[in-house]
């Protein structure tokens, strides 16, 4: 689908009042897991605001970013309880295996590396996401074996 | 079909009823997030499978969390007859050999972590079949004892995506009450008897929102359920949308009947993305129902529910930024009043309550606002949802009544912390919300108490923390959680709480000044009197809360450049080093041995620890217990190496020489007079550094030798004598003067202020507590330290055959092993469990080795004598274990019944204490125990007069004390000298800095110990240290946590 | 209607104030000030930055008084220890990241934070700087530089820019320490929605939005020997230039201003007020063959720059409604090198021409490509012109001139008044009122009831096209044609009207827009602050200035005259259409995307 498609079609299902904004750039950031500048100008003609109110919002949520992520998004959860069980280790076990720190993207685009907030995994931390999957009760070791599966 | 009388709904509820209490076998697996993760998809499709395979028939379905999150995945397994089955972490290997049993019949060999045999719904109640034997209730369960399931009465049992399971248990009949009596005014005055509070933060008042906004005339009305729980570690609110939907839903409607909204809108943070699924699927049937949309049971009451998803931004959370992200705009707050109830969303009333909120509100309507309000306080009434999470042994989702005192929550339920660590403090409230330390875990978790201790209740997040915790880093850590979510619009969130954080990294870098505590605590004073919204208001309090009650620790990273938890990287070196009392740099002469290069190992031992061989016998090792080498197999016997090291040194003969090149190291005479008044360990450590520190220091002691409690307290078969003489002969060869047998007076202490520069008071702790018991005066009564004494000195104190030792301390088994060696039969007594004695658990092991026995849970009651006046016995009560005290012990509760025990002797071990009327006669501040009062920093109590050790902390470990009186030292001579020298005595050595790749060594090695039998026939040392080989092994094991990544390149 | 009184109690003392003023007017009412930084009135109610902060007896926490409204019976403290220390150290945390280079700053002795700091006593400035991010310089705009280190984010520009301007062009993008000002993607001003009006940089209580700076060059013009430098002053300039010197708002000080101009060293001090006339009579008379030729209708002013580029990017369809006139400033500029060289014989490559404007966007419209029409003039007649000339050179703002006087040494308080030079000195009052919002629409009137009629208005004062009103209307009979016109001032007013135009629904002939609410007065490169107070002592100014001319309609500037006898011929002559007027086109925002 082309993003003016993509868009138009977002805006039809939800409505172009103010309110329909971020609805149409989660729908957006799920298609194409991040906001171009061109999605952005579209959005803001699509509902008649200014592009600096759609990046506005863009770049408050974390959730919608405006950057091109990797194939596989790997979300740590950056949660003290996480941090108590040893995140951090997790962390420099898998920056050393992708090369990238933490908020990096590998240079060929395979794997995001970024911190979240709390997914709710607080009895069983660390906790991380790829992509969707939740891993849970990590150790490097463990944590670096669940990124190979996607390598 | 839609459902439009009371009628037609009972109805529904009988055929929903058939479906959790079918005719066959029901099986529902634990589904919510929680237990995904755990593998719950594969358990249930391993239950698919194990009923194809067995041709079994079962109605196979999915359920929520019942709360017990470590053990899922759980499941609920009810066959026609029996109670409900509970099972714990089941795998998908389990699924058949459950259903194998079930088909053969045998169900009592099944092995379910709990049984349920009736359960309330409150607005609906399900009986089950009658109880097993063997199988615990489910309110038998540690973790589950004392909740209260109102909240999450549903979770856990019925299936979430089924409306008519929800109906089932009586579900939305309590919104067609209130629909079909259409007395809004009746219902809010339910809710305000219920006393029902906000759930989500500030705690306010339900009905009084509900009535301002029904009050307004200003249409269209708005109803929004906050579900952007991001308070890190709270999950509660994910639970109850995954878990039971629709009880929030009819908790929206209810409300909208009653404030006469129209419209209601979840916004659910994205990060619960089964929750949005759970709510999309429950709104869509409670519409197919007819409980929302048009004209709602025929009573002309519109109401419609739309869901909306967060983007990401904890801000969110407060009322009126999730307003403006709700109209698309960033999640900016904005000043309140106007209240979202005057001036909501797009201007107009809005009712913002959270998960929890709505999910009260069918219940109170069902059982009546008084009911409700019969759980919890007066002014906090009903349940809360806590996820307890952290350093517990029992994590997951926890209801219990408000007014339930933190110390239940946390060690009843929680277990206490994992491996038998200390915790220190617990968080409430998320990033809003403040530490609270273990001495105030008596305070009962309700709305006025969290905040008299300056936390909230927050959503009910409760974070535990453990002794690994510094609480700096906590801090530092809430601190840049807020910072990076503080939305950026006004001043003193988004400019103040980063230079909160800003400060707090400096004190975590060590670069803290203690200016900066004040600098802190005005800044934050400012960021709550004018932050705009919540998150910035409630900011500061997890900082606040940590100066207010962790002082100390904050002081140690700013003055001592230490981080005690050893979190901070800048400011310890390895996790062993760290916990043991005088740092030693271990994995340093692990690594030295390992170059053969042992003198230098020594060196390093010494300069930490004046007494290695001494204290490498008798330690605690408190090193060991954060040892990560742990995780692997089992920590590195740091302290038996140092002790091989120190003894092996003597026994090549090396001493002497390596004497001398210590007392060259002795820098330039000061000049300076100092008299240490004390020569136990804490006495002997300070005068050994102030004396290479050039002062001139003399060490007075009452006894004939010195060494204090290491020589005239400890035993011989722990600390042979030659082995301490050979330690305090080393420091007097350094150039250390003794006065021994003088016992000073206070007259005495007067003349030698005068004399000296400095006077350090290391006069330890060694008077015996009393018991407290009639009898306590008989003849056969002995004091256990006194009982040592007599020992050490030569004398033989005359103890019968059969003795009794009342205690659970090292005094207490060195007492109790020294009575066996004089041939007596002896029994230590204790009021608790072996678990929690508080003596070393080798020393433990070895007195029952050596037959030794043991009676727990007594207290004594009366040592007891027979007519002739001769000690016969004592009489001990029963005690049974009770609640937890705030120490995490079991607190012996007496059963009322009592026991007597025959006896000839009795020591009485049950704690020590200063020599009080000496101290106050000395003319020195002292503190409620008595102990000499000295400042943590400057160990000063009035001028030129010092104070550290047990003198100081009461009775504690000998190397604690030396650990007292090095700091002790340095802050003399600084004081004397003007400046910090310490360095100019220490040097450390080059050694090999590599992490080991593979960790080498295998487990731990053996300690060599002499005999049971050898042992009691006399004084020789049990245990016979490492050998050569072994002490490299064990050095070979070391994982070098000092190497930092910046070392190696 | 008579507003309800509430009894307050402010610092123990007791008060009857109306119901519905804010803590903080009850407080002014009451002869306490009250700081703030970011609050406007009318415009921002962010509340963001937490120095308006006061002591209310019963609530939790300090209270921000900018957007707490009074109620029965509350007693305010406004002078407690714990308001000070708040004021304080939210004072030192935005200085703490605030660069120390007041002296280099535009804003010197002007910055609001600057001031506040001295007036709070605030001289321990120990945070440390801790926002990590730079940001450079955004220069991109021919009229504005946005400087985001200076920025303490009160927001006012983003709330000016979309609440009255309706331009949208910044939006606080990020969140936290991250927050700043944005454009879309950072792009710079010039490739955003911007219209270079610096309503932005009125408001701004910094140095973080300024003006770009040409005093250097025009310095440098007057300094080169040999150049003939002569400049043009708007009729908004007199309004307002004497608040820089301490003058009250609203003193009109037009001599004043030619004097001083003469003694900075300026070959000739000529009106802008001279071209004004000139573009009615054309703008009349355009308006006239527009409504007997059934032209394109309404006919819409075209000489706030501003408004043009906002017209360009946002209603591309209208262009043609818009006036082919230039503004005056580029008649001035074009006549300046051609009429006026010719006339006096002076090598139109040796004279500069340097505008005073009240107006930052005039510095963008002399810098459009289609405003070199000298060198095109005398191209034609064969000679060339260096490259990038342009008809005006230099465009200084009022504030610019004020910084030049200064420099000069000039008294300008004991200055007598002097009169402009001729040719381009002479004006009329209806050419003194285009400084105000409306003003273009009164003397248009004036000018086309005269040409239609024969004679003049009975009344010259129209007051219907007069005042603050954001939309204001009028109908006069013209020999029996009703002219209905409107008038609006601010871009979010203009827009409105242009919502309606768009969609054909407009029953006007003739509409006056101006960027700037007030109208030129109330222009960017005014100096500061202009409240809406200060912006109404202005107009004052401007009116009473055209009452006391005596000749107060375009037509009868006998210099104009005299311009078309030897110059322009007629009105939309063929000399006139290439000196005077232009034609805009659409602006494509954001090309690629």
């Amino acid at each position: 689908m082309s993003p003016e498609d993509l868009i138009s079609r977002s805006a039809e299902k939800h409505g172009r009042e103010r309110k329909n904004l971020i609805p149409i750039l989660q729908d957006i950031v799920r298609e194409n897991s991040y906001l171009s500048e061109e999605a952005m100008v579209s959005v803001a003609r699509e509902l008649d605001i200014s592009p600096a109110e759609v990046y506005g919002v863009a770049t408050f949520y974390s959730f919608l970013d405006t950057k091109p992520l990797g194939k596989n998004i790997i979300r740590i959860c950056k949660t003290i309880i996480c941090y108590m069980h040893g995140q951090d280790e997790v962390i420099r076990a898998i920056e050393d295996r992708l090369k990238i720190k933490l908020g990096e993207t590998t240079p060929d685009g395979e794997f995001s590396f970024l911190p979240t907030n709390c997914i709710g995994h607080c009895h069983k931390g660390p906790a991380m996401l790829i992509n969707d999957r939740v891993y849970s009760s990590l150790t490097p070791e463990t944590a670096v074996r669940a990124v190979e599966e996607y390598i | 079909m839609k459902i439009k009388s009371i009628g037609q709904i009972k109805k529904a509820q009988l055929r929903g009823l058939e479906k959790l209490r079918p005719d066959n076998i029901r099986i529902a697996v634990g589904m919510s997030t929680c237990g995904a993760g755990m593998g719950a998809e594969e358990v249930f499709l391993g239950f698919e499978k194990a009923l194809k395979r067995l041709s079994m028939e079962a109605f196979l379905t999915r359920t929520g969390c019942f709360g017990y999150c470590a053990e899922e995945p759980l499941v609920n397994i009810l066959i026609p007859g029996f109670p409900l089955l509970v099972f714990s972490r089941v795998t998908p290997d389990d699924t058949l050999e459950i259903l194998k049993k079930i088909k053969k019949g045998q169900v009592t060999s099944l092995k379910p972590f709990f049984q349920v045999t009736g359960w309330d719904h409150h607005t609906g109640r399900i009986a089950y079949g009658k109880k097993l034997d063997g199988i615990p209730l489910w309110d038998e369960i540690p973790f589950f004892r004392g909740q209260v399931k109102n909240v999450m009465r549903n979770c856990g049992i019925i299936n979430p995506l089924d409306i008519e399971e929800y109906i089932g248990v009586g579900g939305y009949r309590p919104l067609l009450e209130v629909l079909k009596t259409s007395d809004p005014e009746e219902t809010l005055k339910q809710i305000k008897e219920s006393g029902l509070r906000g759930r989500g933060g500030a705690g306010f008042p339900v009905w009084l929102k509900w009535h301002l906004i029904r009050e307004n005339n200003d249409t269209p009305k708005y109803i929004i359920c906050n579900a952007d729980e991001g308070d890190p570690g709270a999950y509660m609110n994910r639970n109850e949308l995954e878990g039971d939907p629709h009880m929030v839903i009819e908790g929206m409607i209810i409300g909208g009947f009653v404030t006469g909204a129209s419209e209601g809108i979840i916004y659910c943070r994205a990060e619960y993305p089964l929750a949005v699924e759970h709510l999309n699927e429950a709104v869509s049937q409670a519409r197919r129902r007819g409980f929302l949309g048009k004209n709602i049971a025929g009573t002309g009451f519109d109401f419609e529910i739309s869901l909306i998803e967060g983007a990401g931004a904890f801000v969110c959370g407060a009322e009126t930024a999730l307003i403006s992200s709700v109209e698309g705009h960033p999640g900016w707050p904005s000043p309140r009043p106007p209240y979202p109830s005057e001036s909501g969303l797009y201007g107009k009333p809005t009712c913002i309550n959270n998960v929890e909120t709505f999910a009260n509100i069918p219940m109170i309507v069902s059982v009546g606002g008084r009911e409700f309000a019969k759980t919890g306080t007066g002014k906090s009434s009903g349940t809360k949802v806590f996820s307890l999470v952290g350093k517990v042994k029992n994590t997951g989702l926890v209801e219990l009544p408000l007014g339930t005192p933190i110390r239940k929550l946390i060690y009843d339920i929680g277990g206490g912390a994992p491996g038998g660590k200390k915790i220190k403090a617990v968080q409430t409230g998320g990033p809003s919300g403040g530490c609270i330390p273990v001495s105030e875990f008596n305070s009962p978790i309700d709305y006025e108490s969290l905040a008299a201790l300056g936390s909230i209740m927050g959503s009910g997040g409760v974070v535990i923390m453990d002794q690994d915790n510094c609480m700096v880093d906590v801090a530092n850590y809430f601190t840049e959680f807020t910072t990076s979510e503080s939305c950026g619009k006004c001043v003193p969130c988004r400019e103040g709480l980063s230079h909160v954080l800003d400060m707090l990294e400096k004190i975590k870098r060590g670069e803290g000044k203690m200016k900066l505590l004040d600098e802190l605590a005005q800044l934050n004073s400012v960021i709550c009197d004018t932050a705009l919204c919540g998150l910035g208001q409630t900011g500061p309090n997890p900082v606040m809360t940590t100066i207010k009650y962790f002082l100390r620790e904050y002081e140690e990273h700013i003055r001592e450049g230490f981080c005690d938890a050893g979190v901070c990287e800048e400011l310890f070196s390895t996790p062993c080093g760290n916990s043991c009392p005088v740092h030693m740099n271990i994995p340093g002469y692990l690594q030295l041995l390992l170059e053969e290069r042992i003198e230098e190992a020594f060196e390093l031992i010494v300069m930490d620890n004046p007494l290695p061989s001494s204290i490498g016998r008798i330690c605690h090792f408190h090193c060991k217990m954060r040892c990560r080498r742990e995780d692997i197999d089992a920590p590195v016997a740091q302290g038996e190496v140092h002790r091989y090291i120190a003894d092996a040194i003597a026994e090549k003969g090396l001493l002497k020489e390596f004497t001398e090149k210590i007392k060259s190291r002795r820098l330039k005479s000061t000049g300076k007079k100092i008299a240490v008044i004390g020569a136990g360990p804490a006495g002997l450590t300070a005068a050994f550094y102030l004396n290479l520190l050039g002062n001139r220091v003399r060490v007075y002691d009452a006894r004939e030798e010195p060494g204090g409690i290491l020589r005239w307290g400890i035993p011989a078969h722990r600390l042979p004598r030659e082995v301490l003489a050979r330690e305090v002969e080393f420091i007097a060869s350094t150039g250390v003067k003794f006065s021994a047998g003088r016992d000073l007076s206070a007259k005495d202490i007067a003349g030698l202020r005068e004399k000296n520069d400095a006077v350090l008071m290391a006069t330890g702790a060694y008077a015996s507590r009393a018991l407290g018991v009639p009898g306590e005066e008989l003849k056969g009564v002995i004091a256990g330290t006194r009982f040592l004494e007599d020992i050490a000195s030569g004398r033989k104190p005359e103890i019968g055959g059969k003795v009794l030792v009342i205690g659970g301390g090292n005094v207490a088994i060195d007492a109790a092993r020294t009575a066996r060696r004089l041939g007596s039969e002896v029994t230590v007594v204790y009021r608790r469990s072996r678990e929690q004695m508080p003596a070393n658990a080798s020393e433990i092991e070895d007195a029952a080795a050596e037959k030794v026995k043991f009676l727990f849970w007594r207290s004594p009651e009366e040592i007891l004598a027979d007519k002739k006046g001769l000690l016969k016995g004592l009489r001990v009560s029963l005690n049974e274990p009770g609640e937890y005290d705030l120490s995490g012990r079991i607190r012996p509760v007496a059963t009322g019944k009592s026991v007597e025990i025959p006896a000839d002797t009795v020591i009485s071990a049950i704690g020590e204490t200063v020599d009080r009327e000496f101290l106050a006669s000395c003319g020195l501040d002292t503190d409620k125990w008595g102990n000499i009062a000295a400042d943590p920093f400057t160990f000063e109590n009035k001028k030129g007069v010092y104070a550290a050790g047990d003198a100081v902390t009461g009775p504690g470990t000998a190397v604690e004390a030396m650990s007292q009186a090095k700091k002790a030292a340095f802050a003399i001579d600084a004081a004397l000298s003007g400046k910090d020298r310490r360095s100019g005595i220490f040097r450390k050595p080059d050694y090999e800095n590599r992490v080991p790749e593979k960790p080498r060594g295998g487990g731990p090695v053996k300690v060599r110990k002499l005999s049971t039998q050898a042992r009691v026939k006399g004084f020789e040392e049990v245990s016979k240290g490492l050998g050569p080989d072994q002490a490299r092994r064990e050095a070979r094991r070391c994982l070098r946590c000092d190497v930092r990544i910046s070392d190696g390149e | 209607m008579t507003q309800k009184q509430l009894r307050i109690k402010i610092n123990g003392d007791t008060y009857l104030m109306y119901e519905g003023q804010s803590v903080l007017e009850a407080c002014r009412s009451a002869g306490i000030n009250i700081p703030n930084l970011c609050y406007l009135e009318g415009v921002s109610r962010r509340a963001s930055c937490g120095i308006c902060v006061v002591e209310i007896e019963g609530a939790r926490t300090l209270v921000r008084s900018c957007v707490t409204p009074i109620r029965e019976g509350i007693e305010i403290f406004t002078n407690t220890g714990r308001v000070r220390k708040a004021r304080h150290t939210n004072i030192k945390l935005l200085l703490a990241n605030h660069p120390r280079n007041c002296l280099e700053c535009d804003k010197n002795r002007q910055c609001e934070l600057q001031k506040l700091s001295d007036d709070l006593d605030v001289r321990d400035t120990s945070y440390p700087k801790i926002r990590k991010k730079h940001y450079d310089i955004d220069a991109s705009s021919p009229s504005l530089t946005r400087d985001h280190e200076k920025c303490i984010l009160c927001a006012r520009c983003v709330e000016v820019c979309s609440q009255v301007q309706s331009v949208d062009a910044i939006e606080i993008a990020e969140r936290g320490m991250e927050a700043h000002v944005s454009t879309f993607f950072n792009k710079g001003l010039d490739a955003s929605e911007c219209v270079n009006c610096g309503q932005c940089l009125l408001v701004c209580p910094t140095g973080a939005l300024m003006a770009k700076h040409e005093t250097g060059s025009v310095w440098k013009a007057i300094d080169e020997p040999g150049r003939h430098v002569v400049v043009q002053a708007a009729p908004a300039i007199r309004a307002a230039i004497g608040e820089e010197f301490g003058f009250e708002a609203g003193m009109p000080l037009t001599g004043t201003l030619a004097a001083a101009l003469r003694k900075m060293g300026f070959d000739r001090v000529f009106d802008t007020q001279f071209t004004a006339d000139l573009t009615i009579i054309e703008e009349g008379n355009e308006l006239i063959s527009r409504i007997k030729n059934k032209g394109v209708l309404p006919l819409i002013t075209s000489c706030s720059p501003g408004w043009i580029r906002f017209a360009e990017t946002f209603f591309p369809k209208l262009l043609p409604n818009l006036s082919t006139c230039k503004s005056p400033q580029q008649m001035f500029g074009t006549l300046a090198k051609t009429y006026y060289a010719e006339k006096m014989n002076i090598d139109p490559s040796k004279i500069t021409v340097v505008s005073v404007m009240p107006c930052t966007a005039k510095k963008f419209e002399a810098r459009r490509p289609e405003m070199n029409s000298a060198a095109e003039y005398w191209r034609n007649k064969g000679r060339r012109l260096p490259g990038g000339t342009r008809d005006v050179d230099s465009v200084i703002t009022t504030r610019e001139l004020a910084d030049m006087i200064r420099e000069s040494g000039i008294d300008f308080a004991r200055l007598t008044g002097e009169k402009f030079d001729e040719p381009f000195g002479i004006s009329t009052g209806a050419g003194t009122i285009f400084g105000a919002t409306g003003g273009v629409m009164e003397a248009a009137l004036r000018t086309a009831y005269a040409e239609l009629t024969g004679k003049s208005l009975k009344d010259l004062n129209l007051k219907a096209v007069r005042g603050m009103g954001g939309v204001r209307e009028a109908s006069v009979d013209i020999n029996g044609l009703t002219l209905k016109v409107a008038v609006a001032h601010g871009l979010k007013n203009a827009r409105e009207v242009m919502e309606q135009v768009s969609k054909g629904k407009s029953p006007y002939h003739f509409i006056e827009i101006m960027t700037c609410p007030g109208g030129c007065i109330g222009g960017g490169g005014q100096p500061v602050p202009a409240t809406t107070d200060v912006r109404e002592k202005r107009i004052k100014a401007v009116y009473s200035e055209d009452e006391s001319m005596p000749l107060r309609e375009s037509h009868k500037n006998p210099a104009v005259i005299a311009l078309y006898d030897e110059f322009l011929k007629e009105p939309l002559s063929g000399v006139s259409h290439s000196m005077l007027h232009t034609e805009y086109s659409r602006r494509d925002l954001y090309p690629g995307i």
